[in-house]
């Protein structure tokens, strides 16, 4: 987490936030495909349970994005030494 | 031939990322592209008219031509202006049989108030928290 956090630290307001926003959509995706799975409805949770789940989904969907990037840098690092080798 | 590959699928990548990092690229690129499209067509057919008025010889709207090719352009760039300058309606992605989650009280507006929060507490934190307070 520390990788995307230092990477996140270091980006412009503008990004973090259109960041920050785009990974809240998809959580919130997330929770309502889950929630379709499952046959619940909004009247089924609490607001403090809602806040769990997405605030999970969230963590989920950032540590998925590391993992991207990282696998995105070593695929194109290997490229690169294929092709210069 | 593997370089070239890479450069590809780098330049693939960066779009990507581009069109994920800023949504309102595709809007700005789609903006782009329609105006570039305009400004071509509207050179094509001005130059189109310019060959047959030499072979023909009649200039009688050849100064309207002008006119009207330098007003095409300015009206295509004023309006892409005006279309960039315009913040887009904000869709959210709908999830395939969604409906089904909502009741009478509670609908899509349920999610803008977690949308508008900056930091959503988790479990433990509520947790530790409450330990706090005891």
């Amino acid at each position: 987490m520390s990788i995307l956090s230092d990477l996140l630290a270091k980006a412009p307001q503008s990004v973090k936030d259109k960041y920050k926003i785009k990974i809240r959509d998809k959580a919130i995706e997330r929770v309502k495909e889950k929630m379709i799975k499952h046959n619940k409805t909004l009247d089924d949770y609490s607001h403090h349970e809602m806040e769990e789940l997405i605030e999970l989904e969230e963590s989920n969907l950032n540590e998925d994005v590391k993992k991207t990037v990282l696998t995105t840098l070593l695929v194109a690092a290997g490229i690169e030494i294929v092709a210069g080798g | 031939m593997i370089k070239k590959l890479n450069q590809l699928a780098g330049l693939f990548l960066a779009t990507k990322l581009m069109t994920w990092a800023i949504p309102d690229s595709k809007r700005f690129i789609k903006g782009i592209l329609i105006t570039v499209c305009i400004v071509l067509l509207c050179l094509y057919f001005h130059s189109e008219f310019l060959s047959w008025s030499e072979i023909s010889g009649n200039t009688k709207f050849l100064s309207t031509s002008y006119i009207i090719k330098n007003l095409i352009i300015l009206i295509s760039l004023v309006v892409l202006f005006f279309y960039l300058k315009t913040p887009g309606k904000k869709v959210y992605a709908k999830v395939k049989g969604e409906e089904k989650i909502y009741t009478k009280n509670n609908n899509e507006d349920y999610f803008d108030k977690f949308r508008n929060t900056d930091k959503l507490r988790s479990k433990q934190e509520r947790i530790l928290e409450k330990d706090d307070k005891d």
